[in-house]
C-alpha cells in the first residue's frame, strides 16, 4: 500500500514536473543576440578586471620592494649600525683621516644601501678634503669601498705593514726605507706638511707629544698591538697599522669629542665595537685582516704604546725633527700652502 | 543601485560594475604609477599629489563603491587597498628616513 | 572564441536556472552576465572538466552573493506581474504550469528548493549538485525527497480543491 502510494506520488510529481518543464523551456529563453551580448560583456568585464589587477600587481612591485628595503635597514637600527661601523673603521685604520658623520649620505635601493661621504686630512691647521668614499652594502654585506682620492700621495688601496709609512722599531719592514728629509729641505718655508714618523722605541702617546713640542701637532698615533714587529711568516694574518687620532675633535658627532672619555678609551671602545662585526669592518678597511680579538687583548695587557705617528706643522718646524733622537724614519705625506697661525 | 548605468543599446540588463568602485581602482592605479615613476626616477621630492591627494580620493571613492556596489566589490576593495598602501608607504618612508635611518639633527 | 561557443550553449540553461532562483527577468539576465564574468575570471584558476556543472556552480555562487546583498530587498513585484500576464489563459487550461511549480518550489525551504532546482529542473546528477551546493550526497538526497514530497502534497491539495 505504502509502496504503491509512493509510486503514485512519484508519477504525479514527474508528470507535474514534465508539464511544467515544457512550459518552462519554451517560454523562458534569451534571444540569440542577447546571448552573445551577455557572454561578450562578461568576457570584456573579466578582461578589464584581469588587466587592472595585473597592472596593480606589477605597479606594486617597486613600492613594496622599496618599502621592505627601508624597513629592513630601519629595523633594529641596521642602517645606523652599518654607518657607524664604516665611519669608525676609517678613524682607526686610516692615518690622519677624519670624516663628518653628519654629511654621510645614504641611498637605499632594493635591499642595497650606498653610503657616500667625504674624508678629510688635517694639514697644517686646516682640514682638506682627502677624497670621497662610497661603500655599497647588499643587505648588510659591504662591497670593497670605492675611494676617489684627491691627494698628492695617497696610500695604496690595500694596506699592509709596509705600505702605510709607519714602521715598528723592532720589525723587519722599515729596514730598507730611507727618510724623506731631502724633500723637506727642498720645500719652501711658506708651506705646511704632513709627515709619517716611525719611532726608535715604543712610548706613551702623551710622552711623544711632549717630546715633539708645541710647534707641531701629532694627529694620529700608530699603536703597537703585537703584530707590527713580526714578519708576515710569523703571524697568521696580513695586518696594517691601526691607531687613533690624538687630538680631541670638538664637533659633536665625532666619536673622539673628548666629552665623556679620553681618546684612548674611545679607541679601545671602537676596537671592541668593531670586533663584533669584524668581517664588515675588514671589508671597509684597507687591511686584509684586522685581527681585532688578538689586538684588543694585547693592548689590554700591555697598555697603549705607540711606535709611529702622523704629525703636521710648518715645514721649517718639521725639518727640525731631523735632529730628534726619537725618530727613526720620516716619510712625507701631503704638503699645502701656509695656513699656520 | 543609484550608480548603475544602462547600456545604450538594449538597456535594461547591461549594468556597469559600480562606477565609484571602478573609479577608485583607476585613481589608485594612477597614484601607484606616479609612485613607481618617482621611485624609479629617484626624485628627491615626491609629488605630493600621488602620495597623498590621489590615494585619499581613491580611498573615499572605494568606500562609496563598497556601500553602493550592487555587484562585485572587487574594484572598490582594490582601490581601497592600494590607496591605503600608498598612504602607509608614504607615512613609513617619511618616518623611517627621518627617524630610523641615518638621522641628522 | 571556442569558449564563447561552448558558453553559448548554456546561456538558456543558466538564464532559466537564475530565473527560477531570482524570479526576476532582469536580475536573471544580470546574473547570467555576472556568471560569465566570473567564469572568464576563474578560467585560469580552475581546471574545468565539465562546463555545465562548473557554470552552474559559478552561477549558484553568483546568486548567493547577490542574495546576500539584497536579502531584505523585495524584488518579486515584477515576477508576479510578468507571470500573471503570461498565465491567465494557461491557468484555465492547465493547472500545473510552470508558474505553479515556481511557487511550489519557493514555498520550500531554501536548501530543498536549491536541490530540486538543480536536480529536477536542470537534470544535474546527484554528484554534481552535491558539489555545487557543497553538501554530501546523502544530505542532498534527503533534501530532494523531502522537497519532492512537499511539492506532491501541494499538487494533491490543489487537485482536491478543484474537485
Amino acid at each position: 500500500m505504502d509502496k504503491k502510494q509512493n509510486q503514485n506520488d512519484e508519477e504525479l510529481y514527474h508528470s507535474f514536473l514534465n508539464e511544467s518543464m515544457e512550459d518552462y523551456e519554451e517560454s523562458y529563453k534569451v534571444t540569440e543576440k542577447n546571448q552573445k551580448k551577455l557572454i561578450k560583456a562578461g568576457r570584456n568585464d573579466a578582461l578589464k578586471t584581469n588587466i587592472m589587477i595585473s597592472l596593480a600587481i606589477i605597479l606594486l612591485i617597486v613600492p613594496v620592494l622599496t618599502l621592505s628595503s627601508f624597513l629592513y635597514y630601519a629595523f633594529g637600527g641596521k642602517a645606523n649600525h652599518l654607518i657607524e661601523i664604516a665611519t669608525k673603521t676609517i678613524y682607526v685604520t686610516e692615518p690622519n683621516m677624519s670624516l663628518e658623520e653628519i654629511e654621510v649620505e645614504e641611498d637605499i635601493g632594493f635591499f642595497t644601501m650606498d653610503l657616500t661621504f667625504d674624508v678629510f686630512k688635517r694639514i697644517g691647521q686646516e682640514d682638506y678634503q682627502a677624497g670621497e668614499y662610497s661603500v655599497d652594502f647588499a643587505l648588510d654585506q659591504p662591497n670593497y669601498p670605492e675611494r676617489e682620492m684627491k691627494l698628492e700621495k695617497p696610500l695604496p688601496i690595500t694596506a699592509d705593514m709596509e705600505t702605510d709609512l709607519l714602521y715598528h722599531p723592532d720589525g723587519p719592514y722599515g729596514a730598507t726605507v730611507y727618510s724623506d728629509w731631502e724633500i723637506l729641505d727642498h720645500l719652501p718655508d711658506g708651506t705646511v706638511g704632513e709627515v709619517y714618523l716611525s719611532l726608535n722605541q715604543l712610548m706613551k702617546p702623551e710622552e711623544l707629544e711632549k717630546q715633539l713640542g708645541n710647534n707641531v701637532e701629532v694627529r694620529w698615533v700608530a699603536v703597537d698591538t703585537g703584530f707590527e714587529d713580526k714578519p708576515l711568516s710569523e703571524v697568521d694574518y696580513s695586518v696594517a697599522p691601526i691607531g687613533y687620532p690624538l687630538q680631541v675633535d670638538s664637533t659633536t658627532w665625532s666619536p673622539f669629542n673628548g666629552r665623556e672619555q679620553s681618546n684612548e678609551e674611545v679607541f679601545l671602545d671602537i676596537l671592541k665595537f668593531l670586533a663584533k662585526d669584524e668581517k664588515t669592518a675588514e671589508r671597509v678597511s684597507r687591511a686584509r685582516s684586522l685581527a681585532l680579538g688578538e689586538r684588543i687583548s694585547y693592548i689590554e695587557k700591555n697598555g697603549i704604546q705607540v711606535y709611529g705617528a702622523v704629525v703636521t706643522g710648518p715645514t721649517p718646524e718639521l725639518r727640525k725633527l731631523k735632529e730628534h733622537d726619537l725618530i727613526h724614519i720620516m716619510k712625507v705625506g701631503e704638503v699645502k700652502l701656509w695656513n699656520w697661525k | 543601485m543609484e550608480l548603475e548605468m544602462s547600456n545604450k543599446n538594449k538597456g535594461k540588463q547591461r549594468k556597469l560594475p559600480t562606477l565609484s568602485g571602478f573609479l577608485s581602482f583607476v585613481v589608485a592605479l594612477v597614484a601607484l604609477a606616479g609612485v613607481n615613476l618617482s621611485l624609479l626616477m629617484d626624485f628627491d621630492d615626491f609629488p605630493k599629489m600621488f602620495l597623498i591627494d590621489l590615494p585619499i580620493v581613491g580611498f573615499f571613492l572605494g568606500l562609496l563603491g563598497l556601500v553602493t556596489s550592487k555587484r562585485s566589490k572587487l574594484y572598490a576593495l582594490w582601490g581601497i587597498g592600494i590607496s591605503l598602501f600608498i598612504l602607509v608607504f608614504t607615512f613609513l618612508m617619511i618616518g623611517l628616513s627621518w627617524v630610523a635611518i641615518n638621522p641628522k639633527p | 572564441m571556442d569558449l564563447d561557443e561552448a558558453f553559448e550553449a548554456y546561456v538558456d540553461d543558466l538564464y532559466r536556472y537564475l530565473f527560477s532562483l531570482s524570479k526576476n527577468h532582469h536580475t536573471a539576465e544580470d546574473l547570467v552576465q555576472e556568471t560569465f564574468y566570473r567564469a572568464f575570471l576563474q578560467l585560469s584558476e580552475d581546471d574545468i572538466r565539465q562546463i555545465k556543472p562548473w557554470l552552474f556552480k559559478v552561477a549558484y555562487h553568483t546568486f548567493i552573493d547577490f542574495n546576500r546583498k539584497h536579502q531584505r530587498l523585495v524584488i518579486t513585484d515584477e515576477v508576479q506581474h510578468r507571470i500573471s500576464v503570461k498565465t491567465p489563459e494557461m491557468d484555465l487550461i492547465e493547472k500545473e504550469g510552470f508558474t505553479t511549480l515556481m511557487n511550489d518550489l519557493h514555498s520550500l525551504k531554501e536548501s530543498e528548493m536549491h536541490a530540486l532546482v538543480l536536480c529536477d529542473l536542470h537534470q544535474l546528477s546527484l554528484k554534481e549538485a552535491a558539489e555545487i551546493l557543497q553538501l554530501n550526497i546523502n544530505t542532498l538526497k534527503s533534501h530532494l525527497s523531502r522537497g519532492r514530497k512537499k511539492v506532491v502534497e501541494r499538487v494533491k491539495e490543489r487537485r482536491r480543491q478543484d474537485g
